[in-house]
């Protein structure tokens, strides 16, 4: 105990300047041992540490005394002492030992979800995630945590805003994995559809030896997301999918190819036989409210059809033609259609006719000058970025080994080295 | 003609660029003319520095040697048991 209260010591006086602070992390590395021998000793010490003045200190405690499994009664204590270190501590302090606290945000996300309660973690875990960014461009490994939170609690919401953050820096290939996947389902549940395909693209498209299962489920996400929102959906993979993924994807997904396949008739009746056939495995996948989307986007989707053929339709043949029930149901459609900006049309409610109109936006506005605009900046950082990210990976040892066994060809300039073989 | 000089010519008329392969055949042949050897390369068009579009996807993290079907996933054991949260009938 008394190299206890020495540390507590140590850590009150060493918690001011950049060097104390390294200097301390050192003592903590080398008394972090002892420190996990008796963890029941801390849990009054922790009273005489203050969690935001000395962070580092509090952070090599409290992973110490919340080591090793928990009850409930035991997580039910300690997520208010976790919350409370992960809210107030100095970010500055605690990216000296980036893993222990890693390590307790991870304990702190197990707790919440012992006690069945998610949503107290949502906050915290987000002013986890952006004390440990070092830039908003880097993805660390408490962002899949925080989604994690995000979508168990429902609270789609704030987990967007941390994937309006372009991500550039990744630390560990799954967690790319898993917060585009969690990420991808997010968007979903605010409607973000285009969003959540280019998140669930990433996971599908990422670099993979072997067939990932977060891929898997991904691409099942893919599949119906591509439906809901562009009525149509394509089996290829780019170019640039790996090898693992352009082989086996397919064969774990076989209902959703079909199930694409189906739509693509545009015949509602043949395709809700075939999802009422295969609605046990949707249903395992938890995947059905997805597939009944993709049910209801059929009839906004032929609808749409229409528009590029008709100027003008009765409610009756817009039922007839798209398999409603009556014209009210149709009418209702048209209706939610014309609000959600999906298509450009008046309802005479006398004669029951639809006239289709063009697209009112002429381009000039200057909202829509700013969002064009707004567009090309955000083009152009994009591209400053890709050129600096392929000068760095030109010099990469790694990459120019794999790329020097897999090419035959050589650049110009090494036929430098060829004339000096032979004499002239 | 000092061969690097024969080497420009050809790079004006577009055949600079020979596979190692054709460059190892050429250097047997010429070993006993060695001056002969930029005239065994063949014309092949013009070249694009590393176009890695064209070869198959690099494994950047962690690829080692011929990929095999695997029926076994990875990550297997991630936390994926969210309840359906997606449909829309239950909204209304």
């Amino acid at each position: 105990m008394g190299s206890i209260e020495n540390l507590v010591t140590q850590i009150q006086g060493l918690s001011g300047s950049v060097d104390d602070i390294a200097h301390l992390h050192n003592i903590l590395k080398i008394a972090d041992e002892s420190l996990h021998a008796e963890p029941s000793a801390l849990s009054s010490v922790l009273d005489q540490v203050d969690p935001a003045k000395h962070s580092l200190g509090y952070l090599y405690f409290l992973e110490a005394f919340t080591f090793g499994p928990v009850s409930k009664e035991q997580a039910l204590t300690l997520i208010p002492i976790l919350a409370r270190f992960i809210n107030c501590c100095d970010a500055q302090q605690i990216r000296f030992a980036p893993d222990k606290f890693v390590s307790v945000c991870k304990r702190f996300k197990d707790h919440v979800l012992l006690i069945e309660s998610p949503l107290r973690g949502v906050s915290p875990m987000r002013a986890a995630v952006r004390k440990l960014q070092t830039t908003s461009e880097h993805l660390t490994t408490l962002h899949p945590d925080f989604l994690l939170l995000c979508i168990l609690s429902k609270s789609y919401n704030i987990g967007l805003s941390v994937l309006e953050d372009d991500i550039f820096d990744v630390d560990q290939p799954r967690d790319l994995f898993l917060y585009c996947y969690y990420g991808g389902m997010i968007c979903i549940g605010q409607k973000r559809f285009r969003k959540a395909l280019e998140l669930l693209h990433n996971v599908v498209t990422a670099p993979m030896n072997t067939i990932n299962a977060i891929a898997v489920e991904a691409y099942k996400k893919y599949i119906l997301v591509s439906l809901i929102h562009y009525g149509q959906f394509s089996t290829s993979l780019p170019k640039y999918a790996s090898s693992a993924a352009q082989r086996n994807l397919k064969n774990f997904c076989q209902p959703y190819i079909e199930l694409a396949t189906t739509y693509s008739s545009g015949k509602i009746a043949e395709f809700k036989v075939y999802v009422d056939t295969n609605r046990e495995k949707f249903d395992n996948d938890k995947n059905l409210g997805l597939v009944k989307q993709v049910v209801s986007s059929m009839y906004k989707h032929n609808i749409q059809r229409l528009t590029q053929t008709y100027l003008t339709l009765s409610l009756q043949d817009i039922a007839n033609t798209v398999q409603l029930g009556s014209p009210k149901e149709a009418e209702m459609h048209v209706l939610q259609m014309i609000q959600d900006g999906e298509i450009f049309a008046t309802i005479n409610q006398k004669d029951g006719m639809v006239r289709f109109l063009e697209d009112p936006e002429q381009y000039k506005t200057c909202q829509m000058i700013e969002r064009i605009d707004s567009s090309i900046q955000r083009i152009m950082t994009l591209s400053r970025k890709l050129n600096a990210m392929d000068e760095l990976m030109s010099y990469d040892p790694l990459y120019l080994s794999k790329v020097g066994r897999e090419r035959q060809r050589f650049d110009f300039d090494d036929f430098d080295t060829v004339p000096q073989k032979f004499p002239i | 003609m000092h061969p690097r000089e024969h080497l420009h010519k050809q790079l004006e008329r577009g055949t600079g660029w020979t596979t190692v392969r054709e460059r190892e055949r050429a250097r047997e042949k010429m070993r006993p003319t060695p001056m002969d050897y930029f005239a065994e390369l063949e014309d092949q068009g013009t070249t694009v520095a590393m176009d890695v579009d064209d070869v198959d996807p690099l494994e950047i993290f962690g690829g080692e040697g011929v990929l095999s079907v695997d029926n076994k996933l990875a990550d297997a054991d991630f936390f994926n048991a969210f309840e359906d949260d997606f449909d829309d009938a239950d909204i209304n």
